[in-house]
């Protein structure tokens, strides 16, 4: 951690003496060909051998560098110099900083502007010479504010300053730049400093080499341009919805593929045509500008692109009119060619186009990379605030998942530990080459390609400092440096690159290898250096494992939400205070500088979570004084929407006087613009506030009305607010007015916001409006009511929770669902209830109005006495002496019957139950029936009849023939002839169609019928055998495998070769 | 008073509960924690039953009642339906639907004096509804859902309704239901305000997740703690701008 700490000072050193920036610009300016997006990281190695890093600044001197020239041998001339910049005739500087675009007369004042940020903030200083007549009255007609002017970004005209020069803003620091690194960048550059006397170019005043140097790259990009006047044009639209709100962006290129310019055009509401239409035209309208007459238009709008070349016809109005303007533009170019691509070979203008989506109506942008055009226009960087914004609304921050960075020594034996492990390891001499050479090639790639894999997820895993929010972009540049920390990313995103281009070498070696040996000397070639650029980057991995490890412990704050900062010197009581008000348990010590980093804690307000950020000391000094401990809470300050709380020590125990706290308050005050400021004066308890001297509460005055004119719409709220954290008297005050005035800030902007009007219903209670005379009360429960009323502790009741954790707790405790059941008797509770009962579902019985039902039908009488109910149980008493005797005779044989059944059933088990038709036994035969019948008195001559004519009798006897013969005493035979006669016609009709079987018919071969006969008896005798076999034909015959093969083959031990 | 609670880790107590001004269903849990929170607010008044309806814990959505009576879906077994008439007092009139769409409780919201239906639902169930609960039936529609039930929370005092409910549907269904009503979220922003939220005349329970200003919104809806709906546009209107917008 300390060493950490030492080298993120070192590094913060380096980064306030940036007047190396401007001397290095010679050699950024050579590089910048090759663009590392924004942020250009150029190494530039030194004789004596340490490294020093370089990122472009955003702002640019015109007459620091002679300064720095010359402080060294004269540092008196360059304080001169200091004052004399600020007077400099006729010149005015030009401060953007966000939407907002102010001009200054001297440097001093839009130094307090630019005060506000930390390091690399959007905050762009210009300085121009003479400003013209038209500027001035423009100016004047926007308003005019201490001296100086300020109108909003979006009104900005390219013309409206004429010439501007990029301008530094911390002027006086960089004559005082480390004589060490003073030295080094001389003898890196003397043809810089050695060319001072050299001639001035196009602006005014130039004296500056950063500043020549750019006129030269002007100068030779004309010519360049003179020469080679073809350029590549980009375009592409976007429209949200369509119609919907559009959006044109274009890049411009030159033939050999820099960007020249990049541009964007808000259209409003347009189709997605219309657009594409516009984004072409806004591009081409650039490159005429710029003088070029040669262009490649490239799209991914196959309209356009049709329509241009004239392949399409254009039939919509609405495109007409751009197709026109288009056409125009086109034959302005002596070479035109319009080219349709895909839509992710022309990602850049894409985004171009969506970006633009956001700008609103008829506003364009120019965003120009080469330097010469930085110089003749400003520069607008008009990054949408909102388009993060909303995008990083959900994020939440949180470095702690990023892995662990493994140095650079584990890093090789991790990834060849695992190439050992995970790819095959076992080759012969004797393979086909093919299958060698595939063997170490699989070997080199498998070990890229983890390679790749590692570093790849460091770079993607650390947090991008231009993409996440501003106030953690900036506080790790304080506490990482950004230089150190992009220069580690880099370099390990150069180590990918080289180790991938080391892998495709000596695969491509590989395919060429012609032995074993030879191929397995190429793998351990590549291997090789695949290690050592890996170990090479050790000091970056080490770095970023430094940081990682930092970055996990950094407080989880959002810069979002609503949030209270503290500040104010150290020592004045600000952890106390957050101590008091939250649980963050800051630690609170009597000495300055006890609390050294953020800390976060929560309180609640009106239902609503703040964060309370405490912040360090600051000490009143230069801002590049400052140490990391204090940019920390500058940055917290400069970053965060929050209210903002300066802790005043009145009784000044803190070893700060009140004089110097307000100097404090002064040099930072810029910082607390736009939020909510109170003066919370602490201490009360040592000093009360009107005790103080008449000097003292003057100051305190001045605060005062400062913090006044931050207050939003009427100053109801108070700003100065008096508190002891020691007797806790005002700190809940404080809290109160704190959060109440972030609130009252927060929800006037939320009121100004179209969201706003989505979540009206939300703030409308509906009240109902009388529909009908009906009453509709609430129903409460007397004992509630009475409970309310009376507000007293009822005595704790046995809960359910307390029975269970009593009896075992969950999962062994079960309770009767029983147990509350509301019935008449207590007992009938546990009482069983069958659910199913003789095969029925009760409930399918269950009346729950049986009873209520059944009162009422007794009341009404409409229920019989019980007497003249049928009564199933016969009286026996009622019986006659016969009657008596049958019914014991029915009874016993009823019994006997039964008996005689269980006795048969108990010994049935090995027979089969036959049924009694068959009756094996013969004891239901017609006669028996005859005997029993008699028996009982019974004349059973007709049954028996009846029985006999029903058995089938024998063959002869069914016949019809027969019957008729008997005598036609059946009942069902009347009108007999007639149905003989037609039975019998029934029984030819089947067989007329054929002769008779024994008849001899001519062909058959028979000499007569008698033959025919024979011969029929012979045939039916001989498949006689054949059918009993179940045979079907001659045919059907098996012929089984008479040598079986496993008998009879091979080795055979004991009991093989009998058969079965 | 409104209590944040939790059902074996699910904050969608609405399910697994049903509270009325007579009587509170339970689900029968694991443990006893979510029984005992019911318990230990209301048992002294009025009847709190565990109970499963058809086998499933999820007796809040299939199950519709108010201090007149109960109406289960036609999934409910004999069981059920005998344990619940031996659990519920006798004014309670506990009968049993036969409606195609059996998650009463989705398909209707009622409290004691007027309820609003699924306009699907059948014309037999909407006259039972009318006889059994004593209740004028509305067939209505809340920010464009059928299901009525689900989206909307409201006692005899005061209603929750969907988040997306425009205020002239708000002040209609007001209309209607003759208790003020608030378009709001339970559950830290969930619309589905009946799963979150189980009310009656004097108490809420909620999902755990509840926010301290939903929590807050509710309480002065349904009138808990003396607490009056005024208070969302007058007190509060800062709280909720600033945590909705």
């Amino acid at each position: 951690m300390n060493s950490l700490f030492n080298a993120c000072s070192t590094a913060l050193f380096a980064r306030t003496t940036s007047g190396l920036t401007c001397l290095s610009r010679g050699v950024i300016g050579v590089s910048w060909r090759q663009r590392v997006d924004h942020h250009r990281v150029a190494i530039v190695r030194a004789e004596n051998g340490f490294l020093l890093t370089r990122f472009r600044a955003s702002c640019y001197s015109t007459s620091k560098a002679s300064s720095v020239g010359k402080s060294k041998t004269k540092k008196s001339e360059s304080k001169l110099e200091k004052k004399m910049m600020g007077e400099e005739k006729n010149a005015f500087f030009v401060v953007r900083k966000g939407d907002l675009v102010g001009v200054y007369k001297n440097l001093n004042d839009c130094q307090a502007q630019v005060g506000s940020s930390v390091c690399d903030p959007p905050v762009s200083v210009y300085k121009g010479y003479t400003m013209p007549k038209e500027a001035e009255e423009y100016m004047i007609s926007c308003g005019l504010k201490n001296a100086l002017y300020s109108i909003r970004a979006a009104d900005l005209t390219e013309e409206l300053f004429g010439n501007l020069v990029a301008c530094p803003y911390q002027q006086p620091h960089f004559s005082l730049g480390e004589p060490s690194s003073d030295q080094m960048s001389k003898r890196r550059f003397p043809e810089i400093l050695g060319s001072q006397t050299g001639e001035a170019f196009g602006l005014t005043s130039m004296s500056s080499d950063s500043a020549r140097k750019h006129a030269k790259l002007e100068h030779l990009a004309t010519q360049a341009l003179s020469t080679n006047r073809t350029c590549i044009l980009e375009f592409d639209g976007a429209s949200k919805g369509n119609p919907g709100q559009a959006g044109a962006g274009a890049v411009l290129r030159t033939d050999d593929g820099n960007v020249i310019c990049r541009l964007r055009e808000g259209l409003g509401i347009a189709t997605n045509n219309v657009a594409e239409y516009r984004a072409m035209i806004l591009g081409l309208r650039c490159a005429l500008s710029k003088g070029f007459t040669s262009i490649r238009v490239i799209g991914d709008s196959k309209l356009v692109c049709m329509q241009v070349q004239g392949l399409w016809k254009v039939k919509n109005a609405n495109i007409i009119k751009w197709y026109e303007e288009a056409k125009k533009l086109k034959d302005k170019f002596l070479c035109f060619q319009i080219d349709h691509v895909l839509r992710d070979l022309n990602s850049d203008a894409d985004a171009q186009a969506n970006l633009a989506v956001d700008l609103a109506g008829a506003t364009t942008s120019f965003l120009h990379y080469f330097a010469f055009i930085v110089l003749s226009i400003v520069v607008l960087r008009n990054y949408p605030c909102c388009s993060w914004h909303k995008s990083l609304e959900m994020v939440q921050y949180n470095f702690k998942k990023i892995t662990r960075v493994p140095t650079g020594k584990d890093f090789v034996d991790i990834t060849l530990s695992r190439t050992q492990r995970q790819t095959p390891t076992v080759v012969h001499k004797g393979y086909a080459i093919n299958r060698i050479r595939q063997f170490y090639i699989r070997k080199v790639k498998f070990t890229q390609t983890n390679f790749h894999e590692k570093l790849s997820t460091i770079i993607e895993e650390f947090p991008r400092l231009d993409e996440i929010h501003p106030f953690y972009g900036d506080l790790l540049h304080v506490l990482y440096d950004k230089d150190h920390y992009k220069l580690a990313l880099g370099q390990v995103s150069t180590a990918r690159d080289l180790i991938g281009k080391i892998a495709r070498e000596y695969v491509k070696l590989l395919r060429y290898g012609d032995s074993l040996y030879r191929c397995k000397a190429l793998k351990v070639a590549a291997l090789g250096r695949m290690s050592t650029v890996t170990k090479r980057i050790g000091a970056s991995l080490a770095y970023l494992e430094q940081v990682r490890q930092h970055m996990a412990r950094l407080p989880s704050i959002d810069p979002n939400t609503r949030t209270i900062l503290t500040c104010g010197c150290p020592n004045v009581g600000k952890s106390s205070f957050v101590n008091k008000i939250t649980r963050a348990d800051v630690d609170v010590q009597p000495y300055a500088f006890t609390t050294k980093s953020l800390f976060v804690g929560h309180t609640d307000y009106k239902c609503l979570r703040y964060q309370v950020i405490d912040t360090a000391g600051i000490l009143d000094r230069p801002f590049e004084d400052r140490n990391i401990i204090e940019m920390c809470s500058i940055t917290a300050l400069a970053h965060l929407r929050a209210v903002v709380l300066f802790f005043l020590d009145i009784s000044c125990s803190c070893g700060y006087t009140i004089a110097q706290q307000t100097a404090l308050f002064r040099s930072i005050k810029s910082l607390f613009m736009n939020k909510p400021l109170i003066i919370v004066c602490n201490k009360t308890d040592l000093q009360s506030l009107d005790g103080i001297s008449d000097d003292d509460k003057k100051l305190v005055a001045e605060m005062k009305s400062e913090a006044m004119k931050t207050l939003v719409g009427e100053g109801g709220a108070e700003v100065l607010l008096t508190m002891s954290t020691l007797t806790e008297d005002g700190v809940i005050a404080v809290k109160n007015v704190a959060c109440e005035r972030l609130l009252d800030q927060r929800v006037e902007i939320k009121m100004k916001s179209k969201k706003i009007n989505e979540c009206l219903n939300r703030f409308h209670v509906a009240v109902p409006k009388p529909r009908d005379q009906k009453e509709r009360p609430p129903c409460i429960p007397q004992v509630v009511q009475e409970a309310k009323a009376k507000e007293v502790e009822k005595d704790k009741r046995k809960l359910e929770k307390d029975l269970e954790e009593e009896n075992g707790g969950a999962g062994v405790y079960s309770v009767s669902l029983k147990k509350h059941y509301l019935l008449e008797d207590d007992e009938w509770k546990d009482d069983n209830m069958p659910e199913i009962l003789d095969g029925h579902n009760i409930h399918d019985f269950v009346d729950p109005d049986i009873l209520p039902r059944l009162e009422e039908l007794k009341k009404e009488g409409l229920l019989q006495v019980n007497g003249e109910e049928d009564d199933v149980e016969m009286d026996v008493d009622d019986l006659t002496p016969e009657e008596r005797k049958a019914l014991a005779e029915i009874r016993r044989k009823k019994s006997i019957l039964i008996q005689e059944h269980r006795i048969k059933k108990s010994t049935a088990e090995s027979r089969s139950i036959v049924p009694r038709k068959f009756d094996k036994d013969k004891k239901f035969t017609s006669k028996r029936m005859g005997r029993q019948l008699s028996s009982l008195g019974l004349d059973p001559s007709k049954a028996i009849e009846r029985v006999r004519s029903k058995s089938r009798g024998r063959k002869r006897e069914r016949s019809p023939d027969h019957r008729n013969v008997d005598g036609g005493d059946d009942m069902d035979m009347d009108g007999n002839d007639g149905s003989n006669k037609k039975m019998r016609l029934r029984s030819l009709s089947w067989s007329r169609s054929r002769p008779p079987t024994n008849e001899l018919v001519s062909g058959e071969g028979y000499r007569d019928s008698a033959q025919k006969v024979k011969a029929r008896k012979l045939g039916k005798k001989s498949v006689q055998k054949r059918n009993k076999d179940a045979r079907k034909g001659e045919g059907d015959r098996v012929i089984p495998t008479l040598k079986p093969k496993h008998l009879l083959s091979g080795k055979r031990s004991n009991g093989k070769t009998t058969r079965r | 008073m409104a209590t944040r609670l939790q059902f074996e880790n699910s904050c969608e107590i609405g399910v697994f509960s049903k509270l009325t001004n007579a009587y509170c269903l339970v689900a029968i849990g694991g443990s006893e924690n979510f029984y005992s929170t019911f318990e230990s607010e209301l048992a002294d008044v009025i009847p709190v039953v565990k109970t499963s309806i058809g086998g499933t814990r999820i007796i809040g959505r299939l199950c519709i009642g108010n201090k007149n009576g109960l109406l289960l879906p036609h999934t409910t077994t004999d069981q059920e339906l005998q344990h619940l008439r031996n659990s519920l007092p006798d004014a309670v009139v506990v009968q049993r639907i036969d409606e195609r769409l059996s998650a009463l409780g989705n398909c209707i919201a009622c409290n004691d004096h007027v309820a609003l239906t699924h306009t699907d639902l059948d014309r037999e169930t909407e006259e039972m509804i009318a006889d059994v609960l004593g209740v004028e039936v509305f067939r209505q529609t809340i920010a464009g859902n059928i299901l009525v039930g689900s989206y909307c929370a409201f006692s005899n005092r005061g209603g929750l309704v969907h988040p997306h409910t425009s205020i002239e549907d708000l002040d209609e269904l007001s209309t209607l239901l003759q208790v003020p009503l608030v378009a709001g979220t339970v559950n830290r922003g969930s619309e589905v305000i009946a799963a979150g939220i189980t009310v009656n005349d004097w108490t809420a329970f909620c999902g755990s997740d509840t926010t301290a200003t939903e929590l807050s919104v509710i309480e002065s809806v349904f009138k808990l703690r003396e607490a009056q709906p005024s208070a969302i546009v007058d007190e509060m209107r800062k709280s909720l701008i600033d945590t909705y917008v």
